[in-house]
């Protein structure tokens, strides 16, 4: 097995709030191998988006910090680096398009001149040479008339368009890494389709790895082969998306997955998952599941379980284990 | 066989846009084009659709809340269109909504008790001493402990919003609800909960309901039947199964096949639409779904199909190649 491109070992992030600390990740391990698309899914507030903003240190703007762990790109640890070194990085190496393309483009610059400008931050290529490329990858994420729309500004163009744009800049430098933190969350389901499409044959083409973090199972489904779950700031349970899907062991999982609705199952009531994820003050001391779970034991709330070979964080998967 | 207890025909809303130096040019969008369908007692209705397709508008002229530029909504034998002032309000007793967003549908310096209890004193539906039983009663039925009548809206997460929301929709016995998207601002696991809510519900209280949503996965899950709606018009209409198993407009079956489903070994045959939505102020000739159609011919482009009954389902779609694909 080769090396992992991307991994991130025992992160922790917090906020800085009104002088309290709030945790927001709280020791993930995860690792992103060579032309592979990893799904990273939770609720809201389970530290997904915190994550990928971590690990492409975003954080400078927010009160966030990342209070410890290593991010090991090639072997590297980016946390380590100088700001001209994450410059370099940064939309070369790995990049990152986000949930909502309107915010993340430059409403008074034309397309063009944003892609030129990303394409020669890392390439020191002509401004000629730029703006073909440019082009090239407009082609090739699908946008028709694209000479044209590179005249154009962001507010002139649909939802799945710019999504493409950004899909375009992210790739233009043919990065070895691409964080999609919920990319085609804001679309419709028909230009969701369009848009995985594209992200599947760069993936292909390029044998660019992807951290895909959505909390749409059915994306997941389609587009990745590990699944890590997410809630509270841990993983929880990861696994391939067959062991995931065909066989979850953590009750979250399982909870998450007898959630949703499932086309064409005439089903009469979902299995839900009662109460609500709790607040990070009214998290349980032990497992943080635990207020949920409805296999929750005493041993539950007294000791946080440890991930079991890499994948599982219950204590009943303990348990199993020592009966088999 | 009973009468329906809403009757929507002909409903058209068009909004007029002035443009250009001192607003001389007039564009015209048509948010709703001629939408006709009936809604049983008891039944839930889903009407599904992209962003823009008229399903919003459609159910806030039923709401009343705007007014259509032609055609007739009849409920339980009234011509709702036609009411006004003290009439209107009188009927609006029987027809109620629960909003998408949690977070603006509640008044954030009303108590939960003053948000359920405000249509109870609107419709003069209980004495100062029934309201507190009444409002207790609504939190027992949602789900939510009788101690957060004191506190406000900021308190509550959006899925103990939502279920306030539905609460306040309960209060003055509705026969009918329209249901805006009243799960899409919500997670999954809290998603479930309120859907089952909506279900435990409308048997209690025999409800009916116009659920609009753009997920058909949801859609699938809570409707008897389904209206499928393009560019302002319904496209397809029937039976929840029939439309889910045999979809006879080629927009419903690449709307269907583009559902992301949760198991990775689902074969996919994937119709992917080609291009974006057209913008309604300029809707194509024709079918308006004819620009993206993978099967249009001469006919779409000229003619706009009406709603007809498919020989092979029994359900109604607009196509002029119905039966034939």
């Amino acid at each position: 097995m080769s090396e992992p491109i991307l991994s991130i070992n025992q992160l922790y992030t917090s906020f800085r709030v009104d002088g309290e600390t709030i945790p927001a990740v709280e020791g993930i391990d995860l690792s992103l191998y060579p032309g592979e698309i990893v799904g990273l899914v939770g609720e809201s507030g389970s530290g997904k988006s915190v994550t990928s903003l971590s690990v492409m240190q975003l954080l400078d703007e927010t009160p966030g910090e990342v209070t410890g762990g290593e991010v090991l790109f090639q072997g590297q640890d980016l946390l380590k680096f100088t700001d001209r070194q994450k410059r370099k990085v940064r939309g070369n190496d790995i990049s990152m398009i986000f949930q909502e393309p309107m915010t993340s483009l430059n409403p008074v610059l034309k397309i063009g001149k944003q892609l030129v400008e990303a394409i020669r931050e890392h390439q020191r290529i002509s401004q000629t040479d730029a703006r073909k490329h440019a082009i090239h990858m407009l082609n090739q994420v699908g946008i028709p008339r694209s000479e044209a729309i590179m005249n154009e500004y962001p507010h002139q163009l649909s939802g799945g368009m710019r999504q493409r744009v950004m899909i375009a800049m992210a790739m233009s430098c043919d990065p070895k890494v691409l964080i999609a933190d919920e990319p085609t969350t804001a679309l419709d389901v028909t230009i969701q389709a369009q848009i995985l499409d594209v992200m599947r044959n760069m993936r292909d083409q390029h044998n660019t790895s992807i951290l895909f973090i959505t909390h749409d199972l059915g994306v997941i489904a389609e587009m990745c082969d590990r699944v890590a779950v997410m809630y509270s700031g841990r993983i929880v349970e990861q696994g391939s998306v067959y062991e995931i899907f065909e066989n979850p062991k953590h009750p979250y999982t399982k909870g998450l997955l007898g959630s949703i609705p499932k086309l064409g199952a005439k089903e009469d009531r979902l299995d839900s998952i009662q109460g609500q994820v709790p607040t990070v003050e009214d998290r349980p001391k032990g497992c943080k599941f635990a207020n949920r779970c409805p296999f929750v034991m005493d041993h539950c709330w007294e000791e946080e379980p440890p991930l079991f070979d890499g994948k599982n964080r219950c204590w009943l998967h303990e348990r199993e284990e020592a009966t088999e | 066989m009973k009468e329906p207890l809403l009757q929507v025909d002909g409903l058209k809303k068009h909004f007029v846009s002035q443009k250009g130096f001192r607003k001389s040019s007039k564009q015209v969008v048509k948010a709703v084009d001629g939408v006709s369908f009936d809604i049983n007692p008891g039944e839930t209705f889903g009407l599904v659709g992209e962003s823009g397709c008229g399903k919003s508008t459609t159910g806030r002229m039923i709401m009343q809340m705007l007014e259509a530029t032609e055609g007739t909504i009849t409920f339980d034998g009234e011509r709702l269109d036609q009411l006004s002032g003290k009439a209107l309000k009188k009927a609006r007793k029987d027809f109620q909504m629960i909003f998408q967003d949690p977070y603006a549908s509640l008044n954030p310096r009303m108590t939960v008790r003053d948000i359920i209890a405000e249509p109870l004193i609107v419709h003069e539906m209980e004495t100062s001493n029934g309201i507190d039983r009444r409002v207790y009663e609504l939190l027992d039925t949602v789900g939510l402990p009788r101690k957060v009548a004191e506190r406000y809206p900021h308190e509550f997460s959006g899925g103990q919003r939502q279920r306030i929301g539905i609460a306040r929709a309960l209060a003055v016995k509705p026969k009918l609800i329209i249901a805006d998207e009243p799960v899409s601002a919500l997670d999954v696991s809290i998603q479930s909960q309120v859907l089952n809510l909506l279900k435990d519900l409308q048997d209690e209280f025999d409800l009916t309901y116009l659920f609009i949503a753009h997920d058909l996965s949801v859609v699938d899950f809570i409707s008897d039947r389904i209206g499928v709606m393009y560019l302002g018009k319904l496209v397809e209409i029937g039976d929840r199964d029939s439309i889910i198993q045999n979809p006879q407009h080629p927009y419903t079956k690449a709307l269907l096949s583009a559902v992301p489903v949760p198991d990775p070994r689902a074969k996919r045959e994937r119709i992917v639409l080609e291009g974006d939505l057209p913008s309604p102020s300029n809707p194509p000739s024709g079918c308006p779904f004819h620009t993206r159609c993978p099967f249009a011919w001469d006919r779409c482009v000229n003619e706009t199909p009406e709603l007809q009954t498919a020989e092979t389902t029994g359900h109604t779609a607009a196509c002029h190649l119905l039966d034939e694909l």
